[in-house]
């Protein structure tokens, strides 16, 4: 195409007019933006200074049942309750107000939460269409501990979508408070994250041994094995033994290795044998894991295994030696005399600041 | 000869034309692939870990390694703030890398460290390691210290770290930059949510200089007050948004950077580590593991998280400016020579076909183009008859849809991050966009140049040379 020909039927009556209006409606956007960004900040903060003088009363301010009642009523009076921004900074304000103040009760956090409404504000994202907003609305009912939500948060654990299910399966146990042998049904498998949470929720909860515990390490969900174990070593569930060592036969790498941990942890010594026989087969993780437990139940006899191991392998040199160390610290005393890298390594372990 | 000129020229357009013409549609392309890649990751704010997790000593162990050499101004304040980072289970490992100030002695006062038997695995080689240090204040009991013969590289010196670290997740960082409080927790979530194996992670970086800092920490983050730190701001936000979470979300980032950057360490290892001899570590690195997954026939992936972590310095003059980015040019011609074999190799999947050309042609490429085009218009100018209606309006053209695209990425920084205070500062960005191809732009041209040039005449720089000057130090605490 001729250069002025394009200048002159595309780059000036299209092109560049185009780009211009591109330009500057960008600028303009910019602009009304900023002013838009202003103006919000100034009413939440406004609103903000309000809410950190009510709560405090409220929570810490010692009054009777009617006052708080009554400071309700005339703060409700005094801000628009029902405005969107303002429920979104309240509930904003009582979940870091009930992470950070201790010693307050449930019942008044539930008290305010209720007083402006905002459980229907959590229900309206609950049943939203969209699954952001019902992620939204279970984290809101999860970090408020509000329990009736959790019969409405049910149907969700079992939801297409894996995130929200396994948020959902989050909020539940800790809204319900209740044996987690439901676990059993499902289906999917969250990821470690969650898996470190349910521990975490039984932990701190201090909730009651599943009493289908058996049956999470015969399940077919590798989740579900991977928390069955965990809740075998804190819970103490040596009578599993056999179940728990059957879990050494497992297909997936990271169930066995919790296998061997939790042989380790509770102390079954007589499948010390049995699992160093799977020493050589193991992924490099697992012949970690193996040291370790060893560290534990290890006797004597594992010494012949050891030993060998501690002069020759690349790998794992301190966990080898400190294996060895807590079944005959004198076996390794030996091997630090004859063996100059042992020796270092012996120095390192028994360094109280690298403990 | 003016005729072997013309057809030259004419072939050249249309070259130029081709290139221009795929370089905007790619540029396109990784817009809308970041826009969606920020939008799933914001929507993933209530997936976050709950204070639960957090509690939890059963999270993966991260090692946080941060070579140090002549810090000594910043050290403490700067320590104590990773070491006040919120995760149950990490430990800081700082690498003294033969300073030759007083960065270790002002360790061992403040921190209360002791000499202690260390056993050093060298899994990758380094240069001599002279002892380790622990603090015997328990306060400190997650720091380490170690101590070694300066290697003259940050890859040395980080190898040095990670070869000293007993957590299976590490974090190399600088010593002068801040992260935020939940860093080690957004950036080693990947690591723990994904079905595939997550190798490494990123997240954006902004800059530090002008903040206000105390302690180590920032206590208001401030817009930068020189020319050069404010045309980076920019540089930052475009290449953030056009350019880092399209790539993670495509599952070919290439870079991660230097100063913030989370690895799994067993293929950390694998690879052989950080490359001592490399001039840019942080891209050589990536490559190879990249490289390495894909040569082992193992899926994976690289994550990049949609929010600024960290906030590190930036040069805030000419000189330092042009080191920097020469040293960055050598790294990247570096790279790609040494990883030449995975260009437009269907072996290495989106690496070997769509990044790696990527970087030959739109990083690599640009630059020298950019100098033939100036020649090209001068001989033009002195040889032949120039359209010159068409060469401005062209120009106009492409000016304006450059400015259109900066001005996007800030208005999609400012709609979702919302990272600055007023409208001044906004206006100041505008302002900096529109003089950007004029004063910045040259000078980045140039700084690439110079260091394509320096690596073809292997000229040896130094890890020293970036060192942070007397201004930038001010700027840090004006």
């Amino acid at each position: 195409m001729d250069k002025n020909i394009f200048i002159e039927k595309i780059l000036i009556p299209y092109l560049i007019p185009i780009l211009l209006i591109l330009f500057f409606s960008v600028i303009i956007l910019l602009f009304l933006n900023r002013f838009a960004i202003t103006n919000i900040n100034s009413i939440n903060k406004k609103l903000k200074r309000k809410i950190n003088v009510f709560l405090p009363e409220i929570l810490l301010g010692g009054l009777s049942e009617t006052g708080k009642n009554l400071e309700i009523e005339k703060f409700k009076n005094d801000i628009h309750f029902n405005n969107y921004w303002f429920k979104e900074l309240l509930v904003k304000s009582l979940i870091e107000s009930k992470n950070s103040l201790k010693g307050v009760a449930e019942a008044e956090f539930r008290k305010i939460y209720e007083a402006f409404d905002l459980d229907k504000h959590s229900y309206r994202f609950l049943n939203n269409l969209f699954v952001y907003y019902k992620k939204k609305g279970i984290y809101q009912f999860e970090m408020m501990d509000y329990k009736p939500a959790a019969k409405d948060i049910e149907p969700y654990m079992y939801h297409r979508n894996k995130k929200l299910s396994a948020n959902a399966l989050i909020a539940y146990i800790i809204l319900t408070d209740k044996d987690v042998s439901f676990l059993i049904n499902i289906k999917y498998e969250p990821s470690f994250a969650k898996e470190i949470e349910i521990l975490e929720i039984c932990k701190i909860r201090k909730f009651k041994r599943p009493d289908l515990l058996k049956d999470f390490l015969l399940s077919d969900n590798d989740f579900i094995v991977r928390i069955g174990l965990r809740l075998a070593v804190y819970y103490n569930a040596s009578d599993l033994e056999s179940e728990i060592a059957n879990c050494m036969d497992h297909k997936n790498p990271q169930v066995r290795e919790l296998a061997y941990k939790a042989l380790g942890s509770l102390f079954l010594v007589d499948k010390t044998d049995e699992m160093v026989s799977r020493y050589g087969n193991e992924t490099a993780n697992n012949q970690t894991q193996i040291i370790l437990s060893l560290r534990e139940i290890g006797t004597k006899d594992h010494l012949d295994f050891l030993k060998p191991l501690l002069l020759m392998s690349h790998r794992n040199e301190l966990e080898i030696a400190r294996a060895i160390k807590s079944i005959d610290s004198n076996t390794l005393l030996t091997m630090a005399h004859d063996n100059k890298k042992v020796n270092k390594i012996e120095k390192h372990i028994n360094e109280n600041l690298l403990k | 000869m003016i005729d072997y000129f013309s057809t030259f020229l004419t072939w050249f357009e249309y070259f130029i034309l081709v290139f221009m013409l795929s370089y905007i549609l790619f540029f396109l392309v990784l817009a809308v692939s970041s826009y969606l890649a920020i939008d799933k990751n914001l929507r993933l704010k209530y997936d976050l870990p709950k204070d639960l997790m957090l509690k939890s000593n059963q999270v993966l162990g991260i090692s946080v390694v941060v070579p140090a050499y002549n810090e000594g101004d910043i050290i403490v304040d700067n320590l104590k703030s990773f070491l006040s980072l919120q995760y149950p289970k990490f430990e800081v490992i700082v690498v003294n890398d033969g300073s030759e100030d007083e960065t270790l002695d002002k360790l061992i006062k403040n921190f209360d460290l002791k000499k202690v038997d260390f056993y050093y695995d060298e899994k990758v080689k380094t240069r001599r390691v002279l002892g380790h240090y622990k603090s015997t204040n328990p306060v400190y009991d997650k720091l380490l210290v170690v101590d070694k013969i300066n290697g003259g590289s940050k890859a040395d010196a980080s190898n040095a770290g990670v070869n000293s670290s007993r957590y299976p997740i590490f974090l190399c960082t600088d010593m002068d930059c801040i992260l935020k409080n939940d860093t080690l927790t957004k950036l080693v979530l990947p690591f723990m949510v994904e079905k595939k194996r997550v190798i490494a992670t990123g997240a954006g970086i902004r800059i530090s200089n002008n903040c206000k800092i105390k302690e180590g920490t920032i206590e208001e983050v401030r817009f930068p007050k020189k020319m050069f730190p404010r045309f980076q701001e920019l540089e930052y936000v475009r290449s953030f948004l056009f350019g880092r979470m399209a790539w993670s979300r495509m599952n070919a980032l290439l870079l991660v950077s230097g100063a913030l950057g989370m690895f799994d360490k067993k293929i950390f290892f694998e690879a052989g580590g950080y490359w001592n001899e490399s001039f840019g570590e942080d891209f050589e690195l990536i490559t190879r593991m990249r490289k390495l997954m894909h040569d082992k026939k193992e899926k994976f992936a690289i994550r990049y998280i949609a929010e600024s972590l960290c906030w590190t310095e930036v040069p805030s003059t000419t000189k330092l400016f042009v080191t920097q980015r020469s040293r960055w040019g050598r790294g990247l011609v570096q790279t790609l020579k040494v990883h030449r074999k995975m260009f437009f190799n269907p072996k290495y999947a989106t690496t070997g076909i769509l990044t790696f050309p990527f970087f030959v042609f739109f990083e690599f490429l640009v630059p020298i183009l950019e100098l033939l085009g100036v020649i090209i218009i001068l001989c033009s100018l002195i040889f032949l008859e120039v359209n010159y209606d068409f060469m401005l309006y062209l120009l106009l053209a492409v000016f304006l849809f450059f400015q259109s695209i900066t001005l996007i990425s800030i208005l999609i920084d400012e709609f979702i991050f919302k990272n600055y205070n007023n409208l001044k500062e906004i206006l100041i960005l505008i302002i900096m966009s529109i003089i950007e191809p004029l004063i910045y732009h040259p000078i980045n041209t140039f700084s690439y140049l110079r260091g394509y040039w320096l690596f073809f005449t292997r000229k040896q720089p130094k890890w020293g040379d970036m060192k942070r000057n007397g201004s930038l130090t001010l700027d840090l605490n004006s």
